[in-house]
This record gives structure tokens, sequence and C-alpha cells, in this order.
């Protein structure tokens, strides 16, 4: 099924660039979304749907392109070249990374996120401060894919804290009653302390190595005092995040608070924390079965 | 001591965990996590500190040798987040004092 060679040039231009882009296009989504709902609420409707189709016709192609070849991906953000990773051996620039486990998990956020969305089209009909709903649903999706596409360890920190901010402001949706802030209030003391945990590894982790780089730092890992109490945070802060038995007191609350279309979500966001612990663990320190 | 500001994060992120779990005010929580946010920011400019080394300003720098600029630059980025994330919080706070009226967290009375 390799039929990349007959492309026409357009898409190799959405191919080339599709990891960019599928972080890109929600946040300008989530941007424009209170502008377009001024002109009604079924122009809102109608923006926000095109902005989720398009990313998922993006991380269509992207999936498409990386299991084709088998190899993951890297690219430069911002750059005229962004093949060029690597300068005289230390890697260079803020890298997004999409291997098949990347992709993988992209294909399943972008499908929760499309059937979520429509799901809530006809659930949230009645509701006032809909602008408001779409444009945190879409800087969640913005933040999902870029905790998923990520190949920094700093750019995770920021992912992450878009992703719990956006959702915690999601499961306070309700706001005629007391239960759905006090939930959301517990969701996001614990994702805030979580996310300044992880922010201390990566900190720990710098200053050790000199490079932010997930790859750069796999390689160059020598297994030492500090980066022990490095992965003890990070595993800290990721399992917070999944709702993990000792720290699962949040996931109660909100997945009970939260509007039915947003529970979907936020299961897909722990998800989300679970791939970032797979990714710390194995790609990051090197973990094998020996 | 050169370790004086590291033994002050470890200093800050206990106070901050002491204050996020026991305090049962809901400001004093938020207080809580501000700290521990700070105790970052200190740890990371603290981290790229070299010994006899001046800002990493090139335009008229009196000698070469400069602290590192990459954690300054995360400490900007940690710090608008913090922003965001404590705003939060203390919106979450009103929105539960006006619907419980109380910001006690073991009080669970609703008014009618």
């Amino acid at each position: 099924m390799a039929h990349n060679r007959g492309h026409p040039a357009v898409i190799d231009f959405f191919v080339q660039h599709a990891p960019a882009l599928a972080i890109a296009l929600p946040l300008l989504g989530a941007f424009a979304t209170p502008l377009v709902s001024k002109l009604g609420g079924k122009a809102r409707d109608a923006w926000v749907l095109l902005i989720l189709v398009l990313t998922g016709a993006i991380v269509a192609l992207l999936a498409g392109d990386v299991l084709s070849t088998g190899a993951p991906r890297a690219y430069a953000v911002g750059a005229t070249l962004p093949s060029i990773t690597t300068q005289g051996g230390l890697p260079i620039r803020i890298i997004i990374e999409a291997d098949a486990m990347s992709v993988f998990m992209a294909i399943t956020a972008m499908t929760i996120a499309l059937l979520a969305f429509i799901y809530s089209l006809r659930f949230l009909q009645k509701h006032k401060g809909l602008d408001k709903f779409y444009t945190l649903f879409l800087l969640m999706t913005a933040g999902m894919l870029g905790m998923m596409l990520t190949g920094d360890i700093f750019s995770l920190f920021v992912f992450f804290e878009m992703l719990s901010i956006s959702s915690a402001g999601l499961i306070a949706f309700y706001l005629n009653r007391g239960e759905p802030a006090e939930a959301a209030f517990k969701y996001m003391v614990v994702s805030a302390i979580a996310g300044l945990f992880i922010l201390f590894a990566a900190g720990i982790l710098y200053s050790q190595y000199n490079i932010l780089n997930m790859a750069g730092l796999a390689s160059a890992m020598s297994f030492s005092q500090l980066d022990k109490i490095a992965l003890v945070l990070l595993v800290a802060a990721l399992a917070l995040k999944c709702g993990a038995v000792p720290m699962h007191m949040w996931a109660i609350d909100a997945y009970g608070e939260a509007p039915a279309a947003i529970s979907a979500f936020l299961v897909v966001a722990s998800q989300t924390s679970l791939y970032a612990l797979f990714r710390v663990c194995f790609s990051l320190f090197g973990a094998t079965a020996t | 001591m050169s370790a004086l500001p590291f033994i002050a994060v470890a200093l800050m992120v206990a106070i901050g965990i002491y204050a996020a779990v026991m305090k049962r005010n809901l400001v004093k929580i938020v207080l809580g996590v501000n700290i521990i946010g700070s105790a970052a920011n200190l740890f990371l400019v603290a981290a790229g500190y070299r010994e006899g080394a001046v800002a990493p300003i090139f335009t008229a720098a009196p000698q070469l040798q400069m602290v590192l600029p990459t954690p300054q630059a995360l400490t900007l980025t940690s710090i608008v987040i913090n922003l965001a994330v404590t705003a939060m919080m203390l919106s979450f706070a009103i929105l539960i004092h006006k619907n419980y009226g109380s910001a006690d967290s073991q009080k669970r009375r609703l008014l009618e």
C-alpha cells in the first residue's frame, strides 16, 4: 500500500510539515473561536468542526507517512530546513518527534475529540457560554497533541500545563452548582504540583547534561544519583496525573462532575500522561527487559 | 556557602507541600502551590549560576564568562505558567465560596 510516490506537491507540503501543523491548527482555531462565535452558534460549530476535521486529516497523513516508512521522524520547529536537527553531534532547536507509538496515540486522541465534539453539539445545546467551552476544548486538543508529539522534556512540561489548565476549566463548566468547582479545584491543585515536579526533573537533567532533548538525554544518560532522583520525580508526577492508585482521589470527583463529553475526553488526557510515562521510562532512561 | 540557594529550594518545597496538604483554607492551599512554583524558579536560576560570572548580555560585557542563559528562559516560561495556574485556582476558590458559603475545605454545607 505504498502510494506516497504519486502524491501531488501540495500533499507533500502537508506531509513534510505535518508534525508542526497538527499542534498549530487547534491552537489557531482555539484563539479564533471567540471571534467566530460572534457570528452566531452555527458559525462557531462549523468552525470547530472544520478545525477538528483538518487536524484529524493532518494526523492521518502523518500516521500514514510514519507507519509506511517505519522510521521515527524528527522535525525542528520553525526552521527553513526542518529535517536538520543536529549540529556537530549536539541536538539543536526544539524538536518534534513522531514515531509509531506517538501517531497511534494521536489517532486515538483525534478520534475521541471528534466524537466528543459531535456528542457535545446536542448534549450542551441549551447552555450558554459555549464559545468558551469550545475554546477550552480546542486548547485541550492542542495540549494533548503537543504532549504526544514532543521530543523535548521542557515542551512536555509546557504542554502538560496547557492540558491541565484547559481541562480544569472544562470540568468546572456547570457554574450553578458547587460540586464541579470543587472537583476542578482538586484537579487543578494536583495537576499544578505534578507539573512543578516535572519542571524540577527537567532542571535536574538539564543542569547535568546541558541538553533538553529526549533523544540527546537518552544517549548522554549515565544513571547517576541525581538521575535517579529525576526519574522518581517524573514517575511521581506522571502517575499523579494518570490517577494511579495512591493519588487517585481527584479522579472520582473530576470524572463525575464534568459534562459527559468532557469525561470521555478526560480519559484521553489521563492516557496521554501514561504515554508520557512510557516515553520517560523507555526512551529517556532506556529501560530494557534485562 | 555555595549550596545555600539549593537548601532554600528544599525548604521552600517542604513548606509549600505542607501548606498544600495540611491547610484547610482554600487560599492557603493556593499559596502553598505558589510557593512550590517559586521554589522551582529559584532552582532553575540557581542551577545556571557560575562563580565569578556576569549576566549573559553581550553588549559592553565586562568579561566573556557568563552565567547560563537557557535556565533563565525556562524560568520565564515557568513564571507565566504559574501565573495562569494561580489565576485558575483562585477563580475556582471564588466559585466554591459563592456556592458553599465558606472557603473552608471541610465545610460541606450548601446555601439554600
